[in-house]
């Protein structure tokens, strides 16, 4: 396991698509931030949206990571060179967990940034934001939310492109979900009303974790219940990922 | 050192290699030798472990299944195209899985490839890229290498070179299992040679018995042709001719002998008339395909 992961870290650190993530993700923060003239609290404790933008970027290197390998025919040599198919899994999903985390760092840093040069002083990091917390204590909380939403992500896109082999096909999924996931959740509790404690366990509605632990709550679930809930489901996506990997021929 | 018994291997419903058997000794290089789509190919993945099956595959004594990789350490493989990540060097993509420096440079210099190996694998030439693949099977010093179509893309000067390394490390107990198209190259290398049709081992023999069991006629030269070739006819013995010789088919041969000393006319030559490699696969297969068709 410990040779699979530093052989695909090696790999992922010599690929130029992970440097151009972090172009990708300052450029649609900026993008974020620019058609708003008079920049809101809210859109910089959401950091500029950064945790909804990485959670794509992450979707297209998720299933990039993996389609790669088949690509370039190299699939085949990291499989019998490992132990057995659930190293390679798993290191391919520590990778993507790693470069995730580092992509909220580097989310937060942006949003510095990128706050210090639109709106200088219109607000203070340290001032009352929401429900009690501060603007940078309301940022950290929403790209805590992110991080937990990513293993949800991530797991569900290595599971998707276990399933359909198709960059593409996964992306597409993958955007319909990060734009109107939490949308196609609401629509489903408002027609439902009386099903609502049940429906709010549906997947589409993970993705409000993002927002909801810095006080806005739109998932109909506690934060602790949103926070199992993504975790149970990664560990779902995960399991049921794993078994397509085993079954899917090289 | 390799063992493969009462293998059968599935796509979906459909069993594509059927009741495969066959062993692999230290030092030995095994061609396997059949038509597109015969299960070469998929014989080789699934000593990998990389496809289910049936049956049993073990190397030194220790099962293989597609779960349990852990006899292939000592095992290097070259399947269909090399795997070889173009955003790498040559070199990194060799010490990707290099557990010694000095040996992964010594085959890097033997190879002939120390001028390129440290630009990006992206922008080699189809024979460059495949040396490389080469290299990465014979990474390490492995004691079991697959070739699938090894000398595809490459120029005469680097077949000849693969052809002699291939024949070093299995003179220091490298085993090989390789499929070619370009059988006048794999019978310049092989000791044994695995026919498989259909799915199926139709053959599975060491090349000097092979060659042995398919020439089926001699040619014959003898101090007078022309008595020679009346008294054969008189016994109504078939006999054809080409330029210097009769020749007679493998049945006929101690017969026409008897007749002809018995007419004290002596032999100059007689000698099995050889196929070239290439007839007798073919032969072999067109007779398998005769047998299937009447039944």
């Amino acid at each position: 396991m410990q040779t699979n992961f530093s052989h695909e870290l090696f790999k992922f650190t010599n690929r130029h698509v992970p440097r151009y993530g972090i172009i990708i993700l300052f450029l649609l923060m900026v993008y974020t931030a620019i058609p708003t003239n008079n920049i809101s609290s809210n859109i910089v404790a959401q950091g500029f949206s950064a945790g909804q933008w990485i959670c794509i970027i992450i979707i297209a290197l998720a299933s990039d990571t993996i389609t790669m390998e088949y690509r370039n025919n190299t699939m085949s040599t990291i499989v019998y060179k490992s132990k057995n198919k659930i190293s390679v899994y798993i290191s391919k999903l520590f990778v993507l967990i790693i470069y995730g985390v580092l992509l909220l760092v580097i989310g937060v840093l942006f949003s510095f940034l990128i706050k210090f040069l639109a709106a200088r002083s219109k607000f203070s990091w340290l001032s009352t934001y929401h429900e009690g917390h501060s603007l940078l204590n309301s940022l950290l909380l929403n790209m805590g939310g992110t991080a937990i939403y990513l293993l949800f992500i991530i797991t569900l896109s290595m599971l998707l492109i276990s399933l359909f082999k198709n960059n593409a096909t996964v992306i597409i999924i993958g955007l319909a979900i990060a734009f109107l996931g939490a949308d196609l959740s609401n629509v489903l509790i408002a027609a439902l009303p009386n099903l609502k404690s049940i429906l709010a366990w549906n997947p589409f509605n993970m993705i409000n974790v993002i927002n909801q632990l810095s006080g806005v709550n739109s998932s109909h679930l506690s934060n602790i219940e949103l926070i199992v809930g993504n975790i149970v489901y990664s560990i779902l996506f995960l399991i049921l990922g794993f078994w397509t990997f085993k079954k899917r021929p090289i | 050192m390799l063992q493969i018994k009462e293998l059968d291997i599935y796509y979906g419903r459909k069993k594509i290699v059927k009741n495969a058997s066959f062993e692999i000794s230290d030092g030995e290089i095994v061609g396997l030798i059949g038509p597109n789509g015969a299960g070469k190919t998929t014989i080789m993945k699934t000593i990998l472990g990389l496809t289910k099956f049936r049956g049993n595959i073990s190397f030194n004594g220790k099962e293989i299944t597609d779960n349990n990789h852990e006899e292939l350490n000592n095992v290097g493989a070259l399947i269909e195209n090399p795997a070889i990540y173009p955003f790498l060097t040559g070199k990194a993509n060799l010490e990707l899985y290099s557990t010694n420096e000095q040996s992964t440079s010594e085959l890097i210099t033997r190879l002939g490839m120390d001028s390129y190996i440290n630009k990006k694998a992206g922008s080699y030439s189809i024979g460059m890229k495949q040396k490389l693949g080469i290299a990465l099977a014979l990474l390490n010093n492995p004691k079991f290498v697959i070739l699938d179509e090894p000398m595809n893309g490459l120029d005469i000067e680097s077949t000849i070179l693969i052809r002699q390394i291939i024949r070093e490390y299995s003179s220091r107990g490298t085993s090989f299992l390789i499929s070619s198209h370009v059988l006048s190259e794999l019978q310049k290398v092989m000791t044994s040679v695995i026919i498989i049709n259909h799915g199926e081992i139709i053959m599975n023999s060491p090349i000097e018995e092979f060659n042995k069991s398919n020439s089926s006629s001699y040619l014959l030269r003898t101090t007078d042709m022309d008595k020679t070739f009346k008294l054969l006819n008189e016994n109504s013995i078939p006999v054809s001719k080409d330029e210097n010789h009769f020749i007679i088919k493998d049945e006929y041969i101690d017969k026409s002998q008897k007749i002809i000393f018995d007419h004290q006319i002596w032999l100059i030559e007689l000698a099995p008339n050889e196929l070239t490699f290439e007839q007798n696969i073919i032969n072999i297969l067109q007779k398998k395909r005769g047998e299937n068709n009447a039944n």
